[in-house]
């Protein structure tokens, strides 16, 4: 009965996709910037011909399922449109909003026309392409990058008038753009608004990025500068970019479910008194071109800067929890490295493979600036012995509220983490200064070096490359959920209470099953494993905490799936709820706060045994996409009821 | 509390705030936590007219993808209703929020309904503050929401007595925020006997503590310098501690809302020579800042007219409002159109302040220009509600003739483009 009626809903939802349909797709070249708001549908596809702003005031929603694929620069001032520009970025002006409504089966793609043309042939899609396809190439600098500014608070010195305490007059104009005027406002960011709000982006794609017409200037794959807390970005990949994969300026902006692979530089790079919180992410280093490290060839893992300079305010104050930090074991640079004072939490993370040290003390970062200890702040040692709530008073210090991403432990930590095959003879030496491998710690270094004993599931590497003078090890296929120490934090539950989903595991993985499913490049290109299932969020917690669905199997085959449910309360039966595939027609409603799918169908009660129960199904169509989740009578639970997070399911 | 400080807010700003909004600052001074009760003095019809306008306003905002714009600026609405004690329409407001911003306007009603005395159903508010939250604790909501919307449950808590559930709720919460709020309701709580106790912790955690204590403690001393302004003993010591502190290791803009503060408040007790030399300190704290965004610059200019005023100097006021206007003309263009308003905005309210009711009037029909000069309905209608809220709780009746534009903009002027 469950079975025929969410069949029923599915042929129903493929007439309505068939509705919508295809017929009327269009290449959209953008040309002009976007002063009013404007919307980006998933039945067309976009080409960025130019630098494009989103001006202030104006809004950009991007649609589910859209493609903004970019073509190559033209070479000769033959474009009949706007001549010869090799700057062809989006950039969101301080004011303006951007809403990219991507989701795990609909996800929004930035790309180049060139990835698009390795995707398998389909008729059916705008592009002409599937998007859930494509080959992986050498390859970056084919477009621009994704910018947005905001009006929070920076620490910039290069910018006459900019003032070292933490002043709202400070501002700064964004590399790669320029100003119209001197002081010309719609280029810049910064300002005194923590909470200011650039809009919404999830599950967005952004591939073979970096390329800006000045040749001194390359640009990340995101580029975020005072960006306010208001603002949410979850679910972003950046695939193959020439310059950083996402940098971060001031602000307080928030991440989570960070995908960053085979980047050019550094592949996450924070500066400028960035006071926020990562958490879910993933870091594979590579190489996108063959040209320089730092230009093409990966640089560090996480490169931390305080201030612009190092006695500067706000001064870097935030958090990254579950990251999986994967480095280049021979010529990698630092898995987090720490300049002018940042202060960054690490809990809960896996470092491994790293090509030098865990903790690479570069105090400066060249440009001038005086590294830890300068006039007054903090000495690197202090640091790292300081709690996050024990800075002394300093004269350039911040009002009231600007530093809340800490909540409790020292200013600069690595805890509860795992660190796997860091094999450099150097690996440890500044992180054992730092007491980092001190038992109170609860780090674990895993002693072994076989894929036996890795943290992730599978890890596998292609031959070895010179790219940009560096030995290479690209990463070929990797399963990143958790294995060994990693299946378990032994952190206690006060902090991940506190302003975090509650993990307890290392890494930015779950065991059961990836975040990475439907949406990525990675996967597309075959470098993590395919799945038919995705988790898309959490329910209501019980007594047990969460109740927790996950899918295997093969829906396609009678009987072949299988969706568990685990983290149960025993003695009480649960009972499955089956949805259908018609989220654009019908986004579900909420049942005791629950967000709950669309046309649930709530299934007979099934035991739990252990905590755990399973249904099990199958024969489904070709092309559906199915919604599942659980629930059980808690007494303990605020409405009585828990329900798991929901998991898509889409039958290939 | 100056509108840059207000932009700053965070969680531990939003405690901070709730403490030092100065609606508290003539209570009296019981040890315990239980609020004085103070009675809501009637909304004029004007007062509900804008904020119904301004609410009207927030309907054209469309759910998708505004929603969150579309709350932020209904929380901004319900805020104008309860700093007029109205919290007939702020609930009327508040069950009409989609977003956590529900929780955290429930809150606020809570909040003011305990300081009017009126308990009766404050504990279902805060029930549903807490409900409306399930939605940000999910693996893609964002914490800070959550935890904004405990703290200020957390403080009615307190507020009501129940400091058990306020600790279990803090619990879940950033402490540093939790202590701020404790530290600037001491100026309130205070008993007379532990004032010498008080100054010594300000002291001590000025000497040695971190930025924000420091901030805090000195904001307790602007309240007790009120307090206390009768003492002179007690006084002198407050204002030694303030101005020390202002002029050594404060952000400009912090130090000018001190010293601004202090000023107001010696003026209103009376003491204008005390009240120019604050003023002048803080004058000559703007004068040696570099680099001023008009934006940035005009509400402590307000604020600082506002004091003059206060001080008997109204003629400076005016000359200071007239500089400031000259100033934001001269560099409108390095402040993005849409939020021009916000510079302007402190000005009229401070023209008002200062008697000045035609000057004010001409500068509300000069922001409302200037909104219109972005050709988008959102930030459009969102200085449309800020101005309808400014002029709401400023006390100031609109003209006719700005009642007729207003209504205008409301009726036929936000509906495109979305």
């Amino acid at each position: 009965m469950l079975t025929n009626t969410i069949l029923r809903a599915a042929a129903l939802g493929s007439a309505v996709a068939a509705a919508m349909g295809t017929a009327n797709a269009q290449k959209i070249n953008v040309t002009a910037d976007i002063t009013v708001p404007t919307t980006w549908f998933s039945t067309n596809t976009y080409d960025l011909r130019r630098d494009i702003a989103v001006q202030a005031g104006a809004t950009l929603t991007i649609q589910a399922g859209t493609v903004v694929c970019t073509s190559a620069p033209v070479t000769n001032p033959v474009d009949p449109e706007f001549g010869l520009d090799e700057n062809r970025s989006l950039r969101v002006e301080r004011g303006a909003q951007i809403f990219v409504k991507g989701r795990a089966e609909a996800p929004v793609i930035m790309t180049s026309a060139a990835d698009v043309a390795t995707w398998t042939p389909d008729a059916g899609h705008p592009t002409g392409g599937n998007p859930k396809t494509g080959t992986w190439r050498e390859a970056a600098d084919e477009w621009g990058n994704l910018t947005l500014m905001g009006r929070g608070f920076i620490s910039e010195n290069a910018e006459a008038g900019n003032v070292p305490t933490c002043n709202a007059n400070n501002e700064a104009p964004m590399e790669g753009l320029v100003e119209s005027f001197p002081g010309d406002p719609s280029v810049r960011y910064g300002g005194g608004d923590d909470n200011d709000d650039s809009g919404s982006i999830s599950y967005l794609s952004l591939r073979y990025g970096g390329r800006v017409e000045d040749p001194n200037v390359e640009l990340n794959g995101l580029s975020l500068g005072g960006i306010g807390r208001e603002t949410d970005i979850h679910h972003v990949e950046i695939m193959n970019n020439l310059d950083d994969g996402v940098e971060i300026w001031g602000g307080t902006v928030n991440l989570k479910y960070m995908s960053i692979w085979n980047i050019g530089d550094d592949s996450l790079d924070i500066d400028q008194g960035w006071r926020g919180t990562h958490q879910f992410g993933l870091i594979v280093q590579g190489y996108s071109i063959d040209t320089s490290q730092g230009g093409g060839v990966g640089d560090n893992a996480i490169e931390t800067d305080g201030a612009e300079d190092s006695d500067w305010q706000p001064v870097t104050t935030g958090r990254v929890y579950n990251y999986t930090v994967i480095g280049q074991p021979i010529d990698g640079d630092g898995l987090t490295t720490w300049r002018d004072n940042a202060r960054i939490q690490y809990r809960n993370c896996i470092f491994m493979d790293g090509g030098e040290a865990l903790v690479k003390f570069d105090n400066i970062d060249g440009d001038g600036a005086h590294g830890y200890g300068f006039n007054g702040t903090l000495s690197w040692p202090a640091t790292w012995t300081t709690a996050y709530n024990a800075v002394p008073a300093h004269a350039n210090d911040c009002p009231v509220g600007t530093y809340t991403a800490q909540t409790d432990g020292n200013l600069a930590e690595i805890r509860n983490s795992v660190f796997f095959r860091n094999l450099n003879g150097s690996a440890y030496t500044e992180a054992d200064a730092r007491g980092v491998r001190n038992a109170g710690n609860l780090n674990v270094t895993i002693p072994g070096f076989d894929d036996a004993d890795s943290p992730v599931c599978a890890l596998t590497r292609g031959p070895l490359v010179s790219r940009g003078g560096k030995s290479m090890l690209p990463v070929t296929f990797l399963d990143p959920r958790p294995k060994n120490e990693a299946l378990t934090s032994t952190e206690g539950a006060d902090y991940v209470i506190n302003c975090f989903s509650d993990a307890r595991y290392r890494g930015g993985f779950i065991p059961e099953q990836s975040w990475l499913h439907f949406w990525t490049a990675s996967e597309a290109y075959g470098f993590t494993p395919t799945s038919q299932f995705v988790d898309l969020g959490k329910a209501c917690p019980g007594t047990n905490g969460d109740l927790h669905c996950s899918g295997s199997g093969d829906q396609s085959v009678p009987m072949g799936a299988t969706i568990k449910l685990s983290n149960a309360i025993p003695g009480a039966a649960a009972f499955f709820v089956g949805t259908s595939l018609l989220e654009d027609v019908l986004p579900g409603f909420e049942l005791f706060g629950c967000k709950i799918g669309p046309l649930p169908i709530f299934g007979p009660a099934i035991p739990v045994v252990a905590g755990q129960a399973t249904w099990t199904w199958g024969n489904l169509p070709s092309g559906g996409t199915y919604y599942y989740q659980w629930g059980q009578i808690d007494p303990g639970a605020p409405a009585g009821v828990s329900f798991s997070n929901t998991i898509c399911g889409r039958v290939p | 509390m100056n509108r840059w400080l207000r932009h700053t807010s965070s969680l531990a700003c939003t405690f901070a705030l709730l403490s030092c909004s100065g609606e508290e600052t003539h209570a009296a001074t019981t040890s315990n936590h239980q609020a004085a009760s103070r009675p809501s003095e009637p909304v004029e019809a004007f007062q509900t007219e804008l904020l119904r306008m301004a609410f009207r306003a927030t309907e054209k905002f469309p759910l998708d993808p505004q929603i969150k714009n579309r709350c932020r600026e209904r929380e901004e609405v319900v805020s104008a209703a309860l700093q007029l004690g109205s919290t007939e329409l702020a609930l009327e407001f508040t069950r009409q929020i989609e977003n956590w911003r529900k929780g955290a306007c429930y809150a606020l009603v809570a909040r003011e309904l305990v300081e009017q005395g009126k308990t009766a159903n404050v504990e279902g508010y805060l029930d549903q503050a807490l409900a409306s939250i399930s939605a940000e604790s999910g693996a893609t909501g964002q914490a800070w929401r959550v935890d904004r919307v405990r703290a200020l449950v957390a403080v009615v808590k307190a507020m009501l007595g129940d400091d058990a559930k306020a600790h279990e709720l803090a619990a879940t919460i950033d402490t540093d925020a939790q202590r701020e709020v404790l530290v600037v309701d001491e100026a309130r709580t205070l008993r007379d006997e532990d004032f010498d106790k008080a100054l010594r912790q300000v002291d001590a955690v000025c000497k040695s503590g971190s930025f924000e204590p420091v901030t805090a403690q000195l904001r307790k001393c602007v309240r007790l310098y009120d307090r206390y302004f009768a003492d002179t003993e007690r006084r002198a010591a407050l204002e030694e501690r303030i101005c020390r502190a202002a002029l050594k290791s404060t952000p400009a803009m912090v130090r000018v809302e001190l010293l601004t503060d202090s000023a107001r408040v010696a003026a209103m007790h009376g003491d204008r020579a005390k009240a120019e030399e604050l003023i002048g300190l803080a004058s000559d704290l703007m004068a040696e800042t570099p680099k001023w965004n008009p934006e940035h610059r005009l509400p402590l200019d307000a604020a600082i007219a506002e004091a003059l005023h206060l001080a008997g100097a109204t003629d400076k006021a005016r000359e200071r409002l007239a500089a400031a206007i000259d100033y934001f003309d001269a560099n409108k263009q390095f402040v993005i159109n849409m939020f021009r308003g916000n510079a302007l905005r402190p000005i009229a309210e401070a023209y008002h302040a200062i008697g000045d009711e035609q000057a004010s009037i001409d500068l509300y029909a000069k922001i409302l220009d200037e909104a219109f000069v972005n050709p988008n309905a959102r930030p459009r209608a969102m200085d449309f509600i800020a101005t309808c809220c400014s002029l709401a709780v400023h006390h100031i009746e609109p003209t006719a003739e700005l009642r007729q534009r207003l209504n205008g903009i409301v009726d036929e002027e936000l509906d495109s483009p979305w």
